[in-house]
């Protein structure tokens, strides 16, 4: 390791790829600066409740992967906080991370939730898609890391209460966005990815229709520690759904709506989903409304077998043409072609979930061209060569992994995260050479 | 010393220390040894009781004589030692646990092929325990010699450890440390009985497929008789600690050493309970679920 | 060993992981109960224990009330017992003076429709750990050295790039290759996706730099004959196939990449019974130039078809059930590529799974070049004949056209399966992994420990482990790297101490340990006369079977004594201790 040359790294996005790589790079020895926009790292995997193809307790096989950072003497973990310009190249990078005022103290706040008792200002909870509620000092999800309660200022209507519930003393609400400024030798990108608005399809009525939801929403309604409990009802009536239509591609392999690529983790996340909602609900019934299944990872074919062989999930190969809603019921109808049998067919659910597909996350653009940072046309950040760099962007020194290059499912961001790691601890281990 | 119901091999093994009896027996004063010296029971009854300091108890509790005998030698003596394996385990008479006590009495007595119209004696002869329970149950120790019987060299050491005042020390070892056979860890091809073939004597017996439960024996007797050409069959119980089931240990060594699927294993083993758990039965798992069923059969 | 004479002071925390536990099990009264119990101290639910308020909660009161011995009911340690053992050991409490109590997975898991007996059970649990935890000793941190030396197994794409990233990081490198030549399967082709560029010019820029690189040692034509030793010092002995010399090397970490093999058809669709029957594989090692000749007579091809699902996607058939991943990518880019100098090019599948980046573009093209695509059903795949006079047949069922339709294609272009290597289930006994169902190696952990396996300093990648493209490979291969180097670079790592150990006063030397260990831990220490067993603690697992087998009682189980395990039997069956007079050695 070169004197001069830092021998740190920065891993810009707190999700599983970004958890993964920075593990990886502190194992060897380096510090990493771990950069979290959210008030905790976790990423979309904190939001799911069972993960494919092994139904897994998301948060339990996640959770230890946080204590794991939080507690790693070279890992250092800045959430509520962004980037904000890096200049240099490989080897020595300066990076500026804008700190957003959390308007508590990290190193006082032990996460009691005295705050939130008093905290009269309930607002919708993002983390629960606005399902449920959250007050304005809050934790976003019980396994937050750092465990430290966050004042959204935007609602806060600073009557202090809290402040004086505090028994340590941990709030300030005039605290101040601050500047943190340090070099490193390597940078990964791991900001991971959103999911499609669709509200862009109309004619599948989410948004207007009650009983339509789409995945992410679907799996907070089963979530245990989710609005509901883990009780999958619908948000209309609190009835149990028995009928449920899963709609696939949407927002995916859609050229006209600038999405012409394959989500490559929506056909899995559906089946796990379909699964999920059987064993909930023992006497349901599940449709799933599908282009192609795509079950191409380890287990995954298998997962599917089993979802059709021993669950009795019901697969309709069609693209849903419309949704429509019975006024009285509150049920859905849904409109498609079975292309297998040629008919075009009116199918009655009570409950739609729409499965979105995946697009680079809020702010991808700005960040990219801040960073100077090639992306390619779908908006991702474009991986150097597909053989010869696929964790590599076109700045030598900066990495990529997970969604963040383009959709993928957990296990491949895991090894993507693993990889841009390597990566990075070669351009440290040389000094940018 | 006191005898229950046993052979008297274990004293015949002390007598046996030879011209050791010259140094040994001067510095003893022997206050009852039915046999050797002219006391009776109603002797041993009348001393105070801790009046003796060392008290050898040989032979299992069969009758209720032995009984009140093995509580009278408690009484009166301060240092009581369970003197050879009928003493500590059951021995060879705790076999007899195996079956009914009225069976066994049939083939004795009443049904005894050799004699017509056979009785249970009853006249003269103490009541018979319905089953062998080991002497510990009975009463506490402070010493347990196994062996059957302990040998002469055993019994010397401690002896003379005794009359000096200082604790036995006995290595841990067990038989097959002091067996000078060579292993050569070839599996078990097939599971021979003492008969078969020829043992070849510079070869660990085990290997060549005779059952010797050395390796789950205390070695106390220095390897005796696996250097003089027979298999070890554990007639000075487990190695410390020794209450442990010595027939559970050498059965599940035989289990995992032997790669013949268990069915051959069960074939091939004619006698189990006397090969594992020939002097151990009263004191073995399966024993005391035996004893526990015997008494339950009282209530 | 070292005793702990103190008395023991124990803290029960009884966690409601939301509703996961707390849903079915009523964890205040378990807390309540264990207030109660001999030896405890401070006892207490909480929401979250593996949460950082929880972590800070244990820590609290550990200084709080001066525990020694820390009990957490909870999940499953294989969740979350590394995370406790570290926060005990932050407050200065010996990590094997803590124990931890399954109350999901074994209790509020598989008893969700009875909670009142779901709550007695935990409540027997939390009873059994607390008497066990009384009994519990502290052992030494071990650490082992690791070497810094990795050796890939496998020359094909994913072992090259391994072989490079751990070179370049400064570590030394020895790959073994069983062919005479580096490469693997990428190097035989010509025609990769979802670029333009050749198998070649893909692999050869990696050969070059592997050869030249100084850190790597290359052997070709060579196996691995010998793997012995444990993490970080593992002595391996490498044998050339045609000279039989043999080499011994002693390294720290593996990276198995070993790939994977083209299945060959046989059975299906008339493969073999002509010429003109190819597979994918075969179709991509032709030169380009030939791609589009008969192989029977020569002649231009003028009619092709690819059929996808070769060999894969078939319940219940052993070794085939498995996606193989790369074909409809594959299948798409030949076919969209071919096109221009065919008439027709028909593709029949039965799921079109083209979803990775640029995939989808390809099969797009392919359509936009009128390459037909052909949906058959499920249960009833095309059938292929071979006339006498070499003409090929093809009938099947179109699904979207709902008709029975027909094609005498020139060319037939099987996309088969991607299975293991055939003396898979010998590499697998030397390294001690796992298969799983589709034949490749098992994870530690599908979803997120996807590169290193269950065997400690072994990691795996490539085609290895699952059915994957090359790029994805390559992913792999630097992954595996980082895991590899996580280990080399901080020179030493931990091993566990519940381990077993042998009283070597006590052994027997009848081997029977050393052939029931199924690590082959046990070996005998030839120094001491007899020679008496000795556990290598690096390579034990705890398992318990030599401990169990050993008839002497020579061998001890650290962490899971008799007195530790009988006390928790003890503590089951009887709620409160009676003291017993008489009859004890």
């Amino acid at each position: 390791m070169s004197e001069n040359k830092p021998n740190s790294a920065l891993v810009i996005g707190g999700g599983v790829a970004g958890i993964t790589a920075a593990l990886d790079i502190a194992s060897q020895g380096f510090k990493v600066y771990l950069v979290e926009r959210n008030p905790s790292i976790g990423g979309v995997m904190a939001q799911i409740d069972k993960t494919f193809p092994t139904l897994d307790c998301s948060a339990c096989i996640l959770t230890p992967k946080l204590s794991e950072v939080s507690r790693h003497k070279n890992i250092e973990i800045l959430t509520y906080s962004e980037v904000g310009s890096v200049t240099g190249s490989a080897g020595d990078f300066h990076v500026r991370v804008k700190r957003k005022a959390r308007y508590v103290n990290e190193d006082v706040c032990t996460g009691c939730g005295d705050c939130a008792e008093e905290c009269p200002v309930e607002v919708a909870n993002e983390f629960d898609l606005n399902i449920g509620f959250r007050k304005a000092i809050y934790v976003p999800f019980p396994q937050a890391t750092p465990n430290v309660y966050t004042v959204d200022k935007e609602n806060c209507i600073d009557c202090g209460r809290c402040v004086k519930a505090c028994q340590r003393n941990a709030i300030d609400l005039d605290m101040k966005d601050t500047t943190l400024e340090f070099h490193v030798g390597a940078i990964i990108i791991a900001t991971g990815f959103q999911l499609y608005d669709i509200t862009d399809y109309p004619r599948l009525g989410y948004g207007h229709y009650a009983n339509v939801i789409h995945a992410m929403e679907f799996e907070r309604l089963i979530n245990a520690a989710g609005p509901t409990h883990g009780h999958l009802i619908r948000l209309g009536d609190g009835k149990t759904p028995k009928s449920i239509g899963f709609i696939q591609c949407v927002g995916a392999r859609d050229v006209q709506k600038g999405v012409p690529y394959c989500s490559r983790v929506c056909c899995m996340y559906s089946i796990k989903n379909a699964v999920m909602a059987l064993e909930h609900n023992t006497d349901g019934e599940v449709w799933v409304y599908y282009a192609d299944i795509r079950a191409f990872g380890k287990g995954f074919e298998e997962f599917y077998e089993m979802a059709k062989k021993r669950f009795g999930v019901k697969f309709i190969r069609g693209r849903v043409a419309e949704v429509m809603e019975g006024k009285k019921t509150g049920n859905l109808v849904i409109r498609v072609e079975d292309t297998e049998t040629a008919e075009v067919r009116l199918i009655e659910h009570d409950l739609i979930v729409i499965s979105p597909g995946v697009v680079p996350p809020i702010g991808m653009d700005t960040m990219a061209k801040k960073m100077g940072i090639e992306q390619s046309d779908d908006g991702y950040i474009q991986a150097e060569h597909t053989f010869f760099g696929p964790t590599e962007t076109k700045t030598p020194g900066v990495f990529v992994c997970g969604c963040a290059e383009g959709p993928k499912d957990i296990p491949d961001s895991v090894s993507a995260g693993s990889a841009a790691a390597m990566k990075a601890t070669i351009v440290l281990s040389q000094g940018g050479t | 010393m006191a005898q229950a119901s046993s052979c008297w091999g274990c004293f015949q093994s002390l007598i046996d220390i030879h011209m050791n009896l010259a140094t040994v027996l001067p510095a003893l004063e022997i206050k009852f040894w039915v046999c050797v010296v002219d006391y009776k029971l109603a002797d041993l009854e009348g001393y105070p009781d801790k009046s003796i300091a060392v008290g050898l108890f040989e032979g299992v509790v069969r009758t209720e004589e032995d009984l009140h005998l093995l509580k009278t030698m408690r009484a009166k003596c301060q240092t009581l030692i369970s003197f050879g394996s009928c003493s500590c385990f059951g021995g060879i008479p705790g076999l007899a646990n195996f079956s009914d006590i009225e069976e066994c009495l049939d083939v004795k007595f009443r049904e005894n092929k050799t004699v017509s119209g056979g009785e249970v004696p009853s006249e003269n002869v103490p009541a018979i325990l319905p089953v062998i329970k080991p002497n510990h149950d009975y009463v506490d120790f402070d010493i347990f010699l196994p062996g059957c019987p302990p040998t002469s060299k055993l019994i010397l050491t401690a002896v003379t450890a005794l009359l000096k005042g200082e604790p036995i020390e006995l290595e841990p070892h067990t038989v097959c440390h002091y067996c000078d056979r060579e292993k050569k860890d070839t599996p078990v091809e097939k599971i021979l009985r003492p008969f078969d073939g020829n043992a070849d004597p510079d070869r660990c017996l085990l290997e060549q497929g005779y059952i010797c439960v050395g390796s789950a024996t205390w070695g106390l007797c220095e390897g005796l008789c696996v250097n003089m050409g027979s298999t070890c069959r554990g007639c000075y119980g487990p190695p410390p600690p020794i209450m442990q089931d010595q027939g559970a240990n050498a059965m599940s060594m035989l289990g995992t050493y032997a790669p013949l699927p268990p069915e051959e294993i069960k074939e091939q083993v004619k006698d189990p309970l006397g090969l594992f758990n020939r002097f151990t039965y009263a004191t073995s798992h399966l024993g005391s679920i035996r004893i526990k069923r015997e008494e339950a059969k009282k209530k | 060993m070292s005793d702990t004479k103190e008395e023991p002071r124990i803290g029960v925390f009884v966690c409601h992981c939301g509703h996961n536990i707390a849903g079915v099990v009523d964890v205040v009264s378990v807390a309540e109960m264990a207030r109660d119990l001999p030896n405890v101290v401070f006892s207490t639910d909480e929401m979250f224990m593996c949460s950082d308020a929880g972590q800070v909660l244990i820590k609290e009161k550990v200084k709080e009330h001066n525990l020694n011995r820390v009990v957490v009911a909870s999940c499953s340690p294989r969740m979350h017992e590394p995370t406790f053992r570290r926060v005990v050991e932050e407050v200065d409490v010996n990590r094997y003076l803590f124990d931890q109590v399954n109350l999901r997975e074994h209790v509020s898991w598989c008893h969700t429709r009875e909670p009142v007996k779901a709550t007695e059970k935990a409540k027997d649990l939390v009873r059994m750990s607390v008497a066990r935890a009384a009994k519990l000793e502290n052992l030494p941190i071990k650490t082992v050295n690791v070497l810094p030396k990795t050796m890939v197994v496998g020359g094909g794409i994913a072992g090259l790039r391994s072989s490079l990233d751990i070179a370049e990081r400064g570590f030394d490198v020895v790959l073994v290759e069983k062919d005479t030549q580096l490469g693997g399967n990428v190097a035989k082709w010509t025609h990769l996706f979802p670029s333009d560029e050749s198998g070649a010019q893909v692999i050869g820029p990696l050969i070059a730099a592997v050869r030249k690189h100084k850190r790597i040692k290359i052997h070709l034509n060579s196996k691995v004959s010998d793997f012995d030793g444990y993490i970080g010092n593992f002595e391996v002995t490498i044998k050339n196939l045609s000279s039989e010399k043999e080499t011994k090397v002693n390294i720290g970490t593996v990276i198995v990449s070993t790939g994977f093999e083209a299945f060959k058809p046989v059975g299906y669709y008339s493969y073999t019974k002509s010429p003109n029957i190819i597979t994918l594989a075969e179709l991509q090692e032709m030169p380009p130039a030939q791609m589009l000749i008969r192989p029977s007579d020569g002649k231009p091809v003028k009619k092709m078809v690819f059929i996808g699902c070769v060999g894969s996607r078939e319940p219940g058939k052993i070794g085939h059930e498995h996606c193989s991943r790369h074909c409809c990518s594959a299948t798409a880019k030949a076919a969209a590529d071919l096109r221009d100098d065919v008439d027709e090019s028909l593709v029949l599948y039965q799921d079109i799974r083209t979803y990775g980046k640029g995939h989808e573009e390809f099969h797009r093209l392919a359509r936009q070049k009128h390459v037909i695509y052909s949906k058959f059903p499920t249960d009833a795949h095309p059938n292929v004949e071979v006339a006498a006079d070499g003409d090929i047949r093809i009938r099947w069922f179109d699904v979207l056209a709902g008709s029975e339709l027909e094609f005498h294609p020139d060319l037939v272009v099987l996309a088969s399966a991607m299975i293991p290597p055939d003396d898979m289930a010998e590499t697998a006994k030397m390294f001690s992994l796992t298969r799983s169902g589709d034949g490749f190696f098992n994870p530690e952990h599908i979803k997120l420990a996807p590169l290193t396996t269950h065997t400690a300093g072994v990691m795996i990648a490539g085609a290895a482990q699952a059915a994957k493209n090359a790029s994805e490979a390559v992913i792999d291969a630097s992954g595996a790297a980082a895991k590899a180097v996580g280990l080399m670079a901080q020179g030493e790592v931990e091993i566990e101490s519940t381990v077993s150990h042998v009283i070597s006063d006590l052994c027997s030397s009848c081997h029977t340990c050393v052939t029931a260990c199924p690590y082959g831990a046990i070996i005998m220490d030839e120094e001491q006369t007899p020679p008496v067993a000795f556990v290598q603690e690096a390579k034990c697992k705890g398992c318990g079977t030599c401990a169990a087998a050993c008839p002497s009682s020579a061998i001890v189980m650290y962490h899971s004594t008799d007195e530790q395990i009988l006390t928790m039997v003890e503590a089951y069956l009887c709620t409160t201790p009676e003291p017993e007079g008489g009859g004890s050695a």
